[in-house]
């Protein structure tokens, strides 16, 4: 009997209308879609994007190679070889980051010292041949020198909540 | 039984920490009985092997009725005392101590060596304050500079005096002092002074805090990632016990393995950096050959193919072999089984040595190295102890400490770290007399001459006042003395003679002898055969062979350096070539040196001592025992089917010390002195190919120079300068150096030092020199 009933009611096409007045209605709402690349979602100034060395004001590197990002990465993406520069400070020889291991946690930032080491907003990258995952001290360098003052403003702003 | 149960009764007592009963001796303190326990108190200044200073209040601890807090390492225990560690009274007394002790303490953990490896650090997570409460400013304290080993950093120092109280008590040389008061103290050598104790390296390990860190590993890695592995030192008899520390597999420190029967808790410098030498510029990485005088490489194959063939044209004594000491056990035995089959006796690890009267003599070692600090009466017959083997020093000095009379003979007045009773200083003739007539006056005592010509040669001597005394010391009954055979009597040409009257004083006197060995496996070659019955030089060989040795390893260095050029091949078995060895030699191969293999090395003691990999040997470098094991298959010998090491060691480990046969029967030779008498000094840096590579160790005070050392009052006749560049000339044979006036060096002696370049040409036996202007 309720087989019988069922067929009888699905040859009203009443799912069909009713799926369709879903999609009417969605029709006149306000749309969420970002068309993205032209457009972009706001993201917040503790976003964990592409790794970035910085510098001091005067141009010295802030890393002290005290190898404790090194230490707490959990993937060991990162590694340090370090020796006594020329003035006798203590300085990094290598620094590299293998973006292929590395799970983007922030505790390489978290854990440095000097503010040295940080996680920028950049999220869009691409490598093109095998190896170039491994970033190396220049790269991390020029990457911080670049959007230095985009980094400095996002720590600004989360400053009171650390 | 009960007997000695109430004597074990009487020393202990029992105490109570922290609720845990605890047996202890008495008279030792609450710090020690809770190490004993397994109970941590925290501490700086306390260190087991230096004496109790309580300068740090680190370890406070809370004893019953004591109306204070007391320090553990300074408060004896008390029978039925009652320690708390953790009470509250304990615990704030710990956690103010520690915020006054980082009061001046800089916070920059993360650029200091030390950070990862820090008591302090440890100290302050453990029992520290979480946030620092001090906001003004901190006391900064100048660097001082202690040369090429230890770097400082004095604003980090909390005033231990665990260094300070080392250099006093153990290394005997008193370079670092407290200056100034109060929260000016700092710790401070005598106005700009270096340390210069060849034991100096210790303090790195003693300083509790970055001070005082490892200067050729600063800021090299982190403690974290580096690996420990254990090993022996090859740098001397005494096979100190050691971490190679390696990072991605380089060994980049060393640091000392506790061993209280050899090294304590102690490294001498040369063990500690000498590992600084393996990668020197001039390491073989692969096998050479050379070929109408131009050198190429070649494949092992090739290389063990060719030495087959030589091995098989020549007759078994025209093969010669020379080895260094510094080899594993196992590579003597295969080299020894290898030459077995080839027929020939002729080989030879006594290089340094040039007196071979008396041959295949077993060398007499009759106390164990713990129980030197332990004699009463102790005679250094020719050595310099103190360069030759650090360790045997510190154990003569604390011999010396507890009481004991120590006096030398010897070509130099060396600086010694204890005080002597007697020391008789001559040239390398002279010493030697005087040791004779201290047999003499010993004689003239008991009225009993030693037999035969050394008898008559001992009658021959002069006796003096001083030499009268020791006599009558070493004659009084109540103590018995050691003689100590330095490495100066191993390598004096008279070396036969010299181990004959001491024989026989030692006999006369119910004394003991212990000689000095040269390298860190001297008998674990001896013990494999590797010597000759008669002096290997006497010979003529149509093919030498060269293992792991360089030329400046050689006593006489003009002889080898004939023979490797005279002969019809010579294959160097080596891990360093330099172009003077690379000009006579025919073939390279490349082998590994201790840090790199696994391996057994038989102390001056007879204690066996295994060690193990700590880095791989670069390029195609190969262990010895390897090469010998494949060379011995392709010669066809059946007797080399060693799967791995143990097997080889297997048979090593059969190896034993016995007892030396003393020979009496020596013929004393006068030497006839002409004009200077020469002294070829092996100085503490230049005993070994790692040692004479590494930079710490050429750079520091202690190493070497190209110089000819003489005393003041043969300025005259020798009439140069000091300062002058001169010639040592013997018998038309030159070595170019600079003229050096020195007190230590007696009248009518010319002190040069082995093992550098520019004496290549020099003879140690024979000891007539004289000094003419520079030749070039």
């Amino acid at each position: 009997m309720t087989k019988v009933f069922k067929y009888l009611k699905s040859l009203t096409l009443n799912e069909i209308r009713k799926g369709l007045l879903l999609t009417q209605k969605y029709f006149f709402k306000r749309k969420f879609t970002v068309r993205y690349p032209e457009e972009k979602t706001p993201k917040s100034p503790r976003f964990r994007g592409l790794h970035a060395l910085r510098r001091y004001p005067n141009g010295e590197e802030r890393c002290i190679a005290c190898k404790l990002c090194e230490a707490v990465c959990p993937a060991a993406a990162i590694t340090i070889d370090s020796d006594v520069r020329e003035d006798g400070s203590r300085r990094t020889t290598k620094y590299e980051i293998d973006l292929f291991k590395c799970i983007y946690c922030g505790f390489c930032e978290e854990s440095c010292p000097v503010d040295s080491i940080v996680e920028t907003d950049i999220h869009e990258y691409h490598f093109e041949s095998k190896g170039k995952n491994v970033m190396t001290k220049e790269q991390l360098l020029a990457i911080g020198d670049m959007y230095e003052e985009q980094i400095a403003n996002a720590r600004t702003k989360d400053a009171k909540y650390r | 039984m009960s007997e000695t149960t109430n004597q074990v009764a009487d020393n202990t007592i029992t105490i109570e920490i922290d609720g845990q009963a605890v047996q202890v001796e008495k008279g030792s303190m609450i710090i020690e009985a809770a190490d004993k326990q397994g109970i941590k108190i925290p501490r700086f200044c306390y260190h087991k092997k230096l004496s109790i200073a309580a300068n740090c209040r680190m370890c406070m601890v809370d004893v019953e009725k004591a109306p204070k807090p007391l320090p553990a390492c300074a408060t004896p225990v008390m029978d039925g005392m009652k320690v708390y560690t953790k009470s509250k009274r304990a615990t704030d007394a710990q956690r103010n101590v520690m915020e006054f002790l980082l009061i001046n303490h800089p916070l920059d953990c993360p650029i200091c060596d030390q950070g990862g490896e820090c008591e302090l650090q440890d100290v302050s997570m453990g029992y520290g304050r979480d946030v620092s409460r001090y906001v003004d400013s901190k006391r900064v304290v100048k660097d001082e500079d202690l040369g090429s080993l230890i770097a400082t950093d004095m604003t980090r120092c909390i005033l231990c005096t665990r260094c300070v109280r080392f250099l006093n008590e153990i290394a005997g040389t008193d370079e670092l002092g407290g200056i100034g008061r109060g929260d000016r103290t700092n710790i401070s050598t005598a106005v700009g002074n270096s340390v210069k104790s060849e034991m100096s390296g210790n303090v790195i390990d003693l300083c509790p805090v970055g001070a005082l860190t490892n200067k050729p590993f600063r800021y090299k890695a982190r403690a974290w990632e580096l690996m420990a592995t254990s090993a022996i030192s090859m740098h001397d008899g005494i096979g100190s016990n050691l971490f190679y520390h390696t990072r991605n597999g380089d060994i980049l420190r060393t640091v000392p393995q506790d061993n209280d029967t050899i090294n304590e808790a102690w490294l001498a410098d040369r063990d500690r950096y000498g590992v600084h030498g393996l990668k020197a510029a001039d390491r073989v990485t692969e096998p050479m050959i050379k070929e109408n005088g131009q050198w190429r490489n070649i494949s092992w194959e090739d290389a063990l193919a060719t030495l087959v063939d030589q091995f098989k044209k020549y007759d078994g004594n025209d093969i010669a072999l020379y080895a260094s000491n510094h080899a594993s056990t196992e590579e003597y035995h295969l080299l020894k089984q290898l030459f077995s089959h080839l027929g020939s006796n002729q080989h030879e690890h006594r290089i340094d040595v040039t007196d071979f009267s008396v041959a295949d003599r077993l060398p007499r070692v009759d106390v164990k190295l713990a129980d030197v600090s332990k004699q009463q009466k102790v005679i250094i017959v020719g050595g310099h102890i103190r360069h030759e083997q650090p360790i045997l020093n510190h154990k003569i000095r604390q011999a010396w400490l507890a009481g004991a009379e120590v006096s030398s003979f010897g070509p130099v007045a060396f600086e010694q770290t204890f005080d002597l009773l007697h020391d008789f200083v001559g040239h390398q003739v002279n010493w030697v007399n005087q040791l004779a007539s201290l047999a003499k006056s010993v004689a003239e005592i008991t009225k009993e001459f030693p037999a035969g010509a050394l008898g008559e040669w001992v009658k021959a001597q002069k006796t003096d006042e001083d030499i009268n005394h020791l006599a009558k010391q070493l004659l009084k009954p109540e103590t018995k003395a050691l003689f100590v055979l330095g490495q100066v009597s191993q390598s004096h040409p008279q070396a036969n003679t010299i181990k004959a009257i001491t024989a026989w004083l030692a006999q006369v006197t119910t004394g003991q002898v212990n000689e000095v060995l040269a390298g860190a496996n001297y008998a674990g070659a001896y013990l494999s055969g590797l010597h000759c019955d008669q002096d290997i030089k006497q010979n003529e060989h149509r093919m030498n062979v060269v293992y792991q040795a360089e030329l400046q390893d050689f006593a006489d260095q003009a002889s080898i350096k004939n023979s490797l050029t005279n002969s019809d091949f010579s294959v160097v078995f080596n891990a360093f070539c330099d172009e003077d060895l690379k000009s006579r030699v025919d073939l390279i191969l490349p082998i590994a040196l201790i840090p790199e293999l696994t391996g057994t090395l038989i102390n001056n003691y007879g204690d066996h001592q295994i060690t193990t990999v700590a880095q791989k040997a670069p390029g195609s470098t190969k262990p010895g025992w390897r090469v010998l094991r494949v060379l011995g298959n392709l010669m066809g010998y059946g007797d080399f089917e060693y799967d791995d090491i143990n097997d080889v060691i297997a048979v090593t480990e059969k190896l034993a010390w016995h007892d030396a046969v003393i020979h009496q029967d020596v013929e004393p030779v006068e030497i006839e002195v002409k004009g200077l008498v020469l002294y070829p000094h092996r100085s503490i840096y230049d005993t070994d190919c790692l040692t004479r590579r590494s930079a710490p160790l050429q750079n520091s005070p202690l190493a070497s120079s190209d110089s000819v050392y003489v005393n003041q009052q043969d300025l005259p006749s020798i009439g140069f300068n000091a300062g002058d560049l001169v010639s040592v000339e013997q018998d038309g044979r030159y070595a170019e150096v600079t003229l050096v006036v020195s007190d230590e060096v007696p009248e009518g002696s010319a002190m040069v030092n082995l093992g550098r370049q520019s004496v290549l040409n020099l003879d140690s036996s024979n000891l007539n020199v004289s000094i003419i202007g520079a030749q070039s």
